[in-house]
């Protein structure tokens, strides 16, 4: 991906986070909790790049929800929310469909995030929109709470 | 401070809370944690940028403004610089256009004028030199629509100058003769002690040995930097670049030398030049990455730069800014508290010699 940045932030992706989630009294998917690797928090419009897997399966971008400030964003329409504000201090849950959730036990979580970093255009770059990119992304065994 | 009634400075100290990065990010202490330690290394004034601290932002409450003056108070400390981010990249395949560039603007005067900062740091298009950006970011045309603002809430704008660039360089010049012209003395320099560093810091080693480097190459590359600061001369790689080469340098090597050479290249900035324009300077980033074990900066000669600031006659701040800390963190916990206790120190240090 060449220059990025990554500041390191140990548990981007939260212990004791990993839950099914229910809906009528079923199981509807399972969630997580994620921080910003950053030194600042971001507007949900720069974030680029969202993808989960679950046990090295990836999981289809229909299926994922962003959950941040007591809204819950699927992901196409995260590129428009300039007013939503994701501060370093506040988890977002990702929640991801699939009926049945997780089996209890040990389950690999990989989260790819990138964000834009607004205001850092890649030095001498001729593209246009061409930030430098912010790797929030991490990868945890965690166990099913 | 002591005070003496010939000098012609006014120097106070200060913390942007940026420095307390790693301690607000794992919840060791919230946003009256940090200006409690801000206040307990002995400073008096507080930077902000509320995209770091300030969780209601871009929405700050009144009730928030009335806790942060409680918080004030309390703690005996003065806001003194709410800092700008020039956030053009907004979307995905679409830039906030100049107008919306100059709303954000009014936004983050307005929210520092509610904080009680007397001073907004800009991140103005030519922050690092003019020429790297290929966007432009906060240009004189959109800082021109800012002043009038400004005027009305006696708001200062302060045009951070980080490494590689100087205080001498017409690219910020032109900010304050557009300012000068329109007759709304609103916006001046600040300067960002990156422009001293005279070697690399042993953070920055650190991290690229971590990272794969070679011990020995950076030690000597840190050496001849330190080596011809000392000896008053400028650093010329080309000097040393053969017996660099000699030493087989990998590609972390390369990039820590290519890095180094940009930004701190053949050496600090001019004192003298420092001292002529101290009077003139509205702010200052008190910049470190790491203190030797006599309680120096490791990279920048702070004697030498306070003292060129006191010459000068410099009134205002200098707020520790620490950047160690995502320097050396992927080593383990980083303490920014006492980083910015011997800080203050050093500082206090040099303005009473």
């Amino acid at each position: 991906m060449g220059l990025q940045m990554r500041i390191h932030l140990r548990d981007i992706l939260q212990k004791n986070s990993l839950r099914n989630y229910y809906l009528r009294g079923r199981v509807e998917g399972f969630q997580f909790d994620v921080l910003l690797a950053n030194y600042r928090g971001h507007f949900l419009s720069t974030i680029e790049q969202l993808e989960v897997s679950i046990n090295d399966q990836p999981v289809p971008k229909k299926d994922i929800l962003f959950c941040l400030n007591g809204k819950e964003f699927i992901v196409d329409d995260l590129k428009n929310q300039s007013n939503e504000f994701w501060t370093i201090a506040t988890p977002a849950t990702i929640k991801v469909r699939k009926p049945g959730g997780l089996e209890k036990g040990s389950h690999k979580v990989t989260l790819t995030l990138i964000l834009r970093n607004p205001y850092l255009p890649k030095p001498g770059s001729t593209q246009p929109h061409d930030y430098i990119p912010i790797n929030s992304s991490d990868e945890q065994h965690m166990e099913l709470c | 401070m002591k005070s003496v009634t010939t000098k012609n400075y006014d120097i106070k100290l200060g913390v942007s809370l940026y420095s307390y990065q790693d301690n607000y990010y794992f919840h060791k202490h919230d946003l009256e944690g940090c200006i409690a330690a801000a206040a307990g290394s002995g400073a008096q004034g507080i930077e902000v940028f509320a995209e770091m601290m300030m969780p209601e932002w871009p929405y700050i409450s009144d009730r928030f403004v009335d806790l942060w003056n409680g918080w004030m108070r309390r703690y005996g400390v003065e806001p003194v610089c709410f800092d700008h981010f020039s956030d053009r990249g907004m979307w995905k395949n679409k830039q906030l256009t100049d107008e919306q560039m100059v709303e954000r603007g009014k936004l983050y005067i307005r929210t520092a004028a509610k904080l009680g900062c007397p001073i907004v740091r800009v991140l103005h298009n030519e922050h690092i030199g003019p020429g790297v950006s290929p966007y432009r970011l906060t240009d004189v045309k959109i800082v021109e629509q800012l002043l009038p603002l400004c005027a009305e809430l006696d708001i200062m704008l302060a045009l951070e100058l980080h490494a590689p660039t100087t205080l001498e360089d017409p690219a910020h010049h032109q900010y304050l003769e557009m300012a000068e012209r329109l007759g709304l003395p609103y916006v001046g320099l600040m300067a960002d002690f990156s422009m001293y560093e005279y070697c690399a810091s042993t953070a920055d080693v650190g991290l690229a040995i971590r990272q794969g480097a070679t011990p020995e190459i950076l030690e000597f590359y840190r050496n001849s930097q330190r080596e011809a600061y000392f000896r008053g001369e400028p650093f010329i790689y080309e000097e040393i670049a053969d017996q660099i080469e000699k030493l087989n340098p990998n590609d972390v090597d390369r990039r820590f030398i290519a890095m180094q050479n940009r930004m701190v290249g053949q050496g600090p900035e001019s004192y003298e030049t420092l001292k002529q324009y101290a009077s003139s300077l509205v702010y200052c980033h008190a910049k470190f990455y790491d203190l030797d074990e006599d309680g120096q900066v490791d990279n920048i000669d702070y004697p030498k730069v306070i003292q060129a600031l006191k010459d000068g006659g410099y009134k205002g701040y200098l707020s520790s800014e620490f950047e160690g800390n995502r320097r050396m963190n992927d080593a383990g916990w980083v303490d920014e508290i006492e980083y910015v206790r011997r800080h203050q120190k050093l500082m206090r240090e040099c303005l009473e010699k």
